[in-house]
């Protein structure tokens, strides 16, 4: 019982939990970075569409958590309609026609702006999908909880749990990072891609639509929001406001990861996770809460020490 | 030292004087009383504080081409710090506003900017966005809640008119007075700044970070020095918003209105002061104007078709403001400011040629263009002052982005 304490102050009454050290309780330890690589697994999905676009267009997509939250939204609406895996897919499909028109129509022109426009676009973005949710399904939360395929109880291994939701959330992940490795290392079409993020000119002179596969690189990245989307509102009610702090902790995970890597946008992902978990209990309650600030510590840190992040290249200069 | 230089024309900024001199008054005066209400003087107030908040946010983003989303946290820091020093060092307010300023500047730049000054665009933006999302929870902090009172904020009394001049005026002239008086004295040395060679080293920054660099400029020295000033005009907003508002909490500013404060400076103009007086004019009257819009709608209903088809259109608040920020940067990126200065000499956005390309056809070897990037720096002949170049006839193209000198009206 000693690691509950009474801290007497301003709330003398209030007992507040603090954790023993992580060798004194070690599954509670290994619990948190199980928990951790679940809850991880979703920044990671969503920063892997946040690095799709970065990579092949040199856009940062501030739009991104809500674009995931307007198909989400959708599939939603799809899924009072049909059973899950049909509303799923159908649901893809339009976040990508919706990836690729978007970037035909609103990206295009700013695409080699200086970066000042092209964030300005997408948080004009952001906060048009934003409102326009709000004003089609209005403020109250839609529960997923009726159409959840991950019934079911935790699986466990002595004293630590994984629910079933978290392992699908998992699995989904890895399928996601597996099949764009294939699509990219493995396709033509991914090596097409990876020629026109690379050198646009160049792909261009060797018959390459380079068009096309900037279009194909908002699709695509579109749809892997989606994903996360859906998943995210798996385990929370989904809001308008649902993806707004996950694509902090997305950013966090891109930029550790380093923004052109898709590896990295996972390894930071599952990092972020864990961290954020570990910080929420090991971090003594005198400090306050700092689940949020520990984001903003990653990224500030990482783009001091090492800004290409841990897997990126670093970028050249370029006039 | 240059000595300060007034701008041009002196008869406009007379007018303009005499204007903001009678302002609070006017709701008194018999005809005039009809049209704008008491609380118009209250707006007004509001107003130079947005302005203050606007200038620094374009010194930063719209001269130097720093993207900052974080510009709340800014101005938050130096509300807090002007409650903390009036509420619990019973500092007296302006010594305390200017304190507060003068902290905000220096943590600007040394805390933000030195650091930034190695950062180029989106990790830039990805840092400021999350030190705006995460500034409330680091005001909530136990650990700084002695100063910060945590969740509650700061509220202090009304600060009213000293003395002598208590009876003759009420608190919201008083507050428009030195609101006013404030932002015009910061805005008349923005002038200055911004045609000085400071100015045109941030200019420089903004177009290519590599010109500026061939052209001597300290880029990382310069970085630093736009986000310490930019946060010092910052800094001084915010205490004057404390003063106004005699309250500030976590929550008072935050990522909402970071963003707002990007859409102001870009429908108003990047890069320009008369711009910026737009921007602030958006801050201050957005909120009415959007939440007027059902109100006007319903008035509407039956006379024009389709409005009874759009419910709950005040929800339509995001889609109209990132509407508003696309289209402008889509087909009007030089915003308001750029419409009215240049409605004799319209020419389409993709004629804007960058100082980048510019730097290309030096090294190219076209020597006219190495002339006129070094002009445009500031760097070829000393006799040409900022707000006196004109570009000679063969120059073809016209201004580029990096000249856009403000007239001020």
């Amino acid at each position: 019982m000693d690691s509950i304490v009474s801290l007497t102050g301003l709330w003398p009454d209030t007992a507040v939990m603090l954790a023993a050290p992580p060798w004194e309780d070690p599954s509670l330890f290994a619990q948190l970075i199980i928990s951790g690589i679940a809850s991880g697994s979703l920044f990671a999905i969503l920063a892997l569409a946040i690095v799709l676009i970065y990579r092949s267009t040199n856009i940062l997509n501030f739009a991104q958590g809500e674009m995931a939250m307007f198909t989400t939204f959708m599939a939603w609406t799809f899924m009072t309609r049909m059973d899950f895996w049909p509303a799923f897919f159908v649901a893809l499909l339009v976040a990508a026609a919706m990836g690729g028109a978007l970037e035909r129509l609103v990206l295009r022109p700013v695409e080699d702006g200086p970066p000042l426009n092209s964030v300005i676009v997408t948080l004009g973005l952001f906060t048009i999908f934003n409102g326009l949710a709000l004003w089609i399904w209005g403020p109250l939360p839609k529960g997923f909880g009726p159409f959840s395929v991950f019934k079911g109880s935790a699986i466990c291994a002595s004293d630590v749990c994984i629910g079933r939701l978290s392992l699908g959330t998992l699995i989904v992940a890895l399928i996601v990072m597996l099949a764009l490795y294939l699509l990219f290392q493995r396709t033509g079409l991914g090596l097409a891609m990876r020629a026109t993020a690379q050198n646009r000119l160049a792909s261009q002179l060797v018959g390459i639509p380079v068009n096309n596969m900037l279009t194909l690189g908002w699709a695509l990245s579109a749809t892997v929001g989606a994903v996360a989307g859906v998943l995210v509102a798996q385990s929370v009610s989904l809001t308008t406001g649902t993806l707004f702090v996950i694509l902090l902790y997305a950013f966090a995970a891109a930029v550790l990861g380093g923004l052109d890597s898709s590896i990295g946008a996972v390894v930071g992902g599952l990092s972020i996770g864990v961290l954020k978990n570990l910080s929420a209990v090991y971090v003594p309650p005198e400090v306050g809460s700092v689940d949020v600030a520990m984001a903003f510590l990653v990224i500030v840190l990482v783009l001091m020490v090492r800004p290409a992040g841990l897997f990126g290249r670093p970028a050249a200069r370029r006039v | 030292m240059r000595r300060l230089s007034i701008p041009p024309p002196a008869l406009w900024l007379v007018s303009l004087a005499v204007l903001l001199l009678v302002f609070p008054f006017v709701h008194d005066w018999p005809v005039f009383g009809r049209f704008i209400s008491e609380f118009r003087t209250f707006n007004a107030a509001m107003f130079a504080v947005w302005l203050l908040v606007v200038l620094s946010m374009n010194l930063l983003t719209g001269y130097s081409g720093q993207i900052s989303l974080g510009h709340a946290a800014v101005v938050l820091v130096g509300a807090y710090m002007t409650g903390i020093l009036v509420d619990q060092y019973s500092i007296p307010m302006p010594v305390a506003i200017a304190l507060a300023a003068a902290f905000t500047g220096l943590v600007g730049g040394v805390v933000i900017g030195l650091p930034a000054s190695r950062l180029t665009g989106p990790y830039l933006a990805i840092a400021t966005f999350a030190l705006v999302i995460t500034f409330p929870q680091i005001l909530k902090l136990n650990l700084i809640d002695g100063w910060t009172n945590g969740a509650l904020g700061i509220r202090i009394r009304e600060v009213g008119a000293p003395g002598l001049v208590d009876g003759f005026l009420d608190q919201a002239q008083w507050l428009y007075y030195v609101t006013m008086f404030v932002a015009l004295i910061m805005a008349v040395l923005f002038w200055n700044l911004t045609h000085s060679r400071f100015g045109r080293a941030f200019v420089a920054l903004r177009d290519s970070e590599i010109g500026a660099e061939q052209m001597g400029i300290n880029v990382p020295m310069y970085k630093a020095l736009a986000f310490g000033i930019s946060s010092f005009y910052a800094g001084l907003a915010g205490g004057l918003f404390f003063m106004v508002q005699t309250f500030v909490g976590p929550e008072s500013l935050g990522f909402q209105q970071s963003f707002l404060f990007l859409v102001a400076i870009v429908i108003g103009g990047l890069g320009t002061i008369l711009g910026s007086v737009f921007g602030a004019f958006f801050l201050t009257f957005q909120a009415e104007v959007i939440d007027g819009i059902p109100r006007w709608a319903e008035s509407l209903e039956g006379r024009v078709p389709f409005v009874s088809f759009v419910p709950d259109l005040d929800r339509l608040r995001g889609v109209i403001y990132g509407g508003l920020l696309v289209i402008t940067v889509l087909l009007f990126p030089r915003g308001l400011a750029g419409f009215v200065q240049g409605m004799g000499s319209w020419r389409p956005a993709a004629a804007r040629e960058s100082l980048a390309a510019r730097l290309a056809a030096v090294r190219a070897g076209d020597f006219g263009a190495a002339s006129m990037l070094a002009r445009q720096l500031g760097l070829g002949r000393p006799a040409e002052r900022g707000d006196e170049r004109h570009d000679p006839p063969d120059a073809g193209e016209g201004r580029s982005n990096g000249a856009d000198d403000d007239k001020l009206g």
